[in-house]
């Protein structure tokens, strides 16, 4: 019988998100070390009509070496981790 | 840097000549008076002379923001517009969220404006790229419809200063809108603003800055910030 991993992954819920950065912001501060949501490596961008949230990761994601920073840091429950 | 927490610079913008420049921001300032309302105060009351009509091109009108706003700090995330108040002629400073990191984050700490344009503009800010606009297509609209129009002009992350119809004209207890959220209520700041001809502050949105860092924190501080936060956020949202 195959043996099972669990993988993590984070679950991204884009209704829940207010667009608040906060996820971002910490992110670039451990990337960075620094404030500036440009160097984070996920992006929160504002859709078209202005209300809505889109969330993108960029290729330099590492999970935080399985810290997760975006995912403790969010207010909104829009980043969950999943075991899968 | 000797800045922490500051952007380190601030913006002059005299609408009547079109002059703009940047100004290193003053150390000694802050240290006495820290940031936001403090230093913003601190400078209107420095620059508005006695006698001045609030809604002549002579009045000032400083926003600012403070020291942890744009940082993962919670609750610091006010702008604030000093300026001499038309409905009682003092000096107060309205209050409003957003906008204040992304003034920082496009390299500022705080915005003076003086003068009164000779057509109705908007003043957008990206990085060292600041310009006055043309805002006669805008002007005469109300502030959402402001918003929308010079969001789709400028793209739809960055973050807006409008005034409406109430603004334009002049009336004593009109209000500016920050993002269609935040309201600079206090006072009839849109009344000063609508005398300058000034319809609009845009600062773009970040991905458009090319300079490096943001502001400086120290790494060294980053894991017992970050126990900080998740403790603080942990406490606001249960």
């Amino acid at each position: 019988m195959a043996e099972k991993r669990a993988v993590e992954a984070i679950l991204v819920k884009p209704n829940e998100c207010h667009g608040c950065l906060t996820c971002q912001l910490s992110c670039s501060l451990r990337v960075s070390g620094r404030f500036n949501p440009s160097k984070a490596n996920i992006m929160i961008n504002r859709s078209k009509n202005g209300y809505e949230y889109r969330q993108n990761f960029t290729d330099g994601c590492d999970g935080c070496g399985g810290d997760y920073l975006c995912v403790h840091s969010c207010p909104y429950g829009a980043l969950v981790l999943e075991r899968i | 840097m000797e800045f922490k927490g500051y952007a380190g610079a601030g913006l002059w913008v005299d609408l009547s000549n079109g002059n703009i420049r940047k100004e290193p921001l003053d150390l000694d300032l802050v240290r006495r008076f820290v940031g936001g309302s403090g230093f913003t105060n601190k400078l209107a009351y420095d620059l508005i002379p006695p006698g001045v009509e609030p809604l002549s091109p002579e009045n000032f009108v400083v926003i600012g923001s403070g020291v942890l706003s744009g940082t993962l700090a919670p609750g610091c995330t006010k702008v604030m517009a000093t300026t001499k108040l038309p409905i009682n002629s003092a000096i107060g400073t309205p209050f409003a969220g957003g906008f204040s990191h992304r003034l920082k984050y496009a390299g500022y700490d705080y915005v003076i404006i003086t003068g009164r344009a000779d057509r109705p503009v908007y003043l957008k800010i990206m990085d060292d790229e600041v310009s006055l606009v043309d805002a006669s297509h805008v002007w005469g609209k109300d502030i959402f419809e402001t918003t929308d129009l010079l969001r789709a002009e400028n793209g739809v992350d960055c973050s807006i200063i409008a005034i409406g119809k109430a603004g334009e004209n002049l009336v004593r207890i009109s209000l500016a809108m920050v993002d269609k959220f935040g309201t600079l209520g206090r006072g009839g700041l849109g009344a000063v603003l609508g005398s300058k001809n000034l319809k609009a502050l845009v600062v773009l949105r970040y991905e458009a800055t090319n300079r490096d860092g943001g502001w400086p924190s120290e790494i060294g501080i980053q894991v017992p910030v970050s126990n900080r936060l998740k403790l603080l956020w942990k406490r606001n949202t249960r």
